[in-house]
């Protein structure tokens, strides 16, 4: 079985392709790629017009929650890997925040047997910086490296004990895995709900400020800077954090960063008659910040975006704001014509 | 008469001409609680239960003389005994009390945005008793009845509200409607409890009280609530009183004529004095008095009442 895709917009950066170019299949291998008309001759039992379409090799998620273990009514590794694939990630990352959490070998091995049985895309694993994701001691990294891990976090609980991320830091750099981290002082973000400006205090919702993300940036960058660490900063969202992470690599400090799509499209003006749906954290951000990040895509500070794709059953999400949970989808397993009509209603984010 | 809502969710959400028809019905209605028999007809045959998932006592009473005075039937939902300590949603509560065919649902809730969670996803009308630190109303609108019988149009009047700005629903609802009116409204508080960016909604900050009062035409002396807060954001209540609260000899500097309101209830000795709050200036029980009308006036709008006929007035 060969399959000819002609007249696609190619883009693979990796080989250097970006143009209207020809992809060859067979059977389940890509056996050529190319610019222009695909070569004379090239024989092929089914051709697919791409005619306006982009091409592409699967995408890579850094930052996807597939919650199961334990919340397998939210997600699972197979209806995760469903819905990534539909959405053209054929490898995905996902987060040690299950329950319980990755934070042994044996439940690494687990993701990765399932992740072969469903068959449909890469699947990752991150195992946590801390036995339990409680901040407290550090997990049995090596560990948890041997079995597969490609990177350490306790997303989603930021690790308030500088000194326990300052032995993360130095730890994992004998493995040569990233520590990512989620930045957010708990103090500072005084169980803020959504991001602290003049429409929490319009709402009347309780705010947690930029700073209480730019003052963890800081203090990571310092101490990846100081230990030689790898650095990955997860959802980067203020206009502080993008200008510090932008310093520290003129320096030379070992930091990479994502940022997620709903930080580079929507502000907190969002939130404004209470929709759930717009409750994530960290929290969607004013203007300014949201024009900070795209800038920083733009010359090169933020290394990825990645979806931070956080499932939600409805009975999470159907409360009062103050209770919903945090979170939104990154992939849906949709139909093209419902894809193509969130596009059209949209114009290009990636435009100031 | 300007009115189609058929909920009462905030003052954000009226126009000045609908803040005004309120004020012209309660005005109406403000006869009844002085007749010997202090009851109309206007809500007779409709249900109105008091849902309140926080502890009150003046707005509940208030409300709920206000419905009996309109001869609606009523309930009292007490939340600490419902199904809420078992676990059930606001939305199934609320539905649950929808399937009794109710006309209104009053409800305090103490997470700003649950009244327009609710009035989202329920037919029956929604009057918000007071949400978290969002919105209350009704005290924003007897605060603001209780002003033009005073003052009369309030279009460049000066009125200062002070205190915890950041934690207050009187304070929002007061700008929204205020603002809404034309007056000009300044904020006086401890600068950790004036929230950010506040004057976008189109007010003064101020942190000196004395100047701030100097050409006042009122003060709103809102209650300090210690329970609000989360972290320690002004060193001592005693401090507070000397920085912010209203006494006699601070009044022995400011306007003959300065109203001072307070929406009750009042921490004496720390935002008022006893002397200031039972003095010649304050018109705290008026609100009271006032609140009763206010309120029959929103359940008569919110429940499809269109004009006064004699017959909604009749004894």
């Amino acid at each position: 079985m060969t399959t000819v895709i002609r007249n696609g917009y190619l883009m693979d950066p990796a080989r250097q392709l970006d143009g209207h170019g020809w992809v060859h299949i067979k059977d389940t291998q890509i056996a050529g790629v190319g610019l222009g008309e695909p070569p004379a001759g090239l024989a092929a039992d089914e051709t697919i017009d791409a005619r306006g379409l982009v091409v592409a090799p699967g995408f890579i998620d850094l930052h996807t929650h597939l919650r199961e273990p334990g919340e397998e009514s939210k997600e699972t590794i197979e209806s995760g890997s469903r819905a990534a694939v539909a959405g053209g990630f054929s490898t995905i990352v996902c987060m040690p925040n299950t329950k319980p959490p990755i934070d042994h070998a044996s439940l690494v091995k687990f993701i990765h047997l399932e992740a072969q049985r469903v068959n449909l895309a890469n699947v990752l694993p991150v195992g946590t910086v801390s036995r339990g994701r409680e901040g407290k001691e550090l997990a049995d990294i090596g560990e948890l490296v041997n079995a597969g891990v490609v990177a350490i976090s306790d997303d989603g609980a930021p690790i308030m004990d500088s000194g326990l991320m300052r032995c993360a830091l130095e730890y994992a750099r004998m493995f040569g895995i990233p520590v990512m981290e989620h930045c957010e002082d708990l103090q500072l973000a005084n169980l803020g709900v959504m991001n602290e400006g003049f429409y929490s205090t319009k709402l009347g919702l309780r705010g947690a400020p930029t700073v209480a993300e730019d003052v963890m940036v800081a203090r990571n960058l310092l101490l990846a800077e100081y230990t030689g660490g790898r650095l990955h900063l997860c959802h980067l969202s203020t206009a502080g954090g993008v200008r510090m992470v932008r310093d520290a690599k003129a320096r030379g400090v070992q930091v990479t960063c994502e940022v997620t799509p709903h930080h580079l499209v929507l502000t907190d003006a969002a939130v404004c008659d209470y929709d759930t749906n717009f409750k994530m954290n960290p929290p969607l951000r004013a203007e300014a910040d949201r024009l900070a990040l795209i800038e920083g895509i733009n010359d090169g500070t933020i290394d990825a975006i990645a979806t931070d794709h956080a499932p939600h059953s409805s009975t999470s999400k159907d409360v009062e704001f103050d209770q919903a949970a945090n979170g939104v989808v990154g992939w849906v397993d949709c139909s093209k014509e419902e894809a193509a009509s969130w596009c059209a209603r949209r114009t290009s984010p990636w435009r100031a | 008469m300007a009115w189609d809502k058929k909920d009462l969710l905030g003052l954000e959400y009226l126009s000045a001409e609908e803040i005004l028809t309120v004020l012209d019905t309660a005005r109406a209605f403000s006869e009844v609680s002085t007749r010997a028999i202090k009851k109309v007809p206007a809500l007779r045959g409709k249900t109105v239960v008091n849902l309140f998932y926080e502890a009150s006592t003046r707005t509940r009473a208030s409300f709920e003389l206000a419905e009996k005075r309109l001869s609606a039937d009523i309930i009292n939902m007490n939340v600490s005994t419902s199904s809420v300590t078992k676990g059930e949603t606001l939305l199934d509560t609320v539905r649950n009390l929808c399937a009794y065919k109710i006309d209104v649902i009053v409800i305090r809730h103490a997470m700003s945005g649950a009244p327009i969670y609710l009035a989202r996803n329920i037919e029956c009308s929604v009057v918000n008793a007071g949400d978290g630190m969002h919105e209350h109303p009704t005290q924003a609108l007897l605060d603001i009845y209780t002003l033009r019988e005073k003052l009369g149009d309030l279009r460049g009047r000066r009125i200062v509200i002070v205190g915890d700005i950041a934690h207050s629903r009187v304070a929002r609802s007061n700008i929204w409607g205020l603002t809404k009116l034309g007056a000009q409204v300044t904020v006086v508080g401890p600068s950790t409890l004036i929230p950010r960016e506040i004057e976008q909604m189109g007010v003064r900050v101020q942190h000196n009280l004395d100047e701030a009062l100097r050409d006042a035409d009122a003060v709103n002396m809102l209650r300090i609530q210690r329970e609000r807060e989360k972290l320690t954001l002004f060193p001592s209540l005693r401090e507070y009183a000397i920085l912010f609260g209203l006494n006699r000899t601070r009044m022995q500097g400011l306007p003959d004529k300065l109203i001072v309101m307070h929406p009750g209830p009042i921490n004496r000795g720390v935002e008022l004095s006893g002397s200031v709050a039972d003095g010649p200036n304050s018109v705290i029980l008026e609100q009271v008095t006032n609140s009763l009308a206010v309120r029959m006036a929103v359940l008569f709008l919110v429940t499809g009442g269109t004009s006064l006929h004699p017959e909604h007035m009749s004894a």
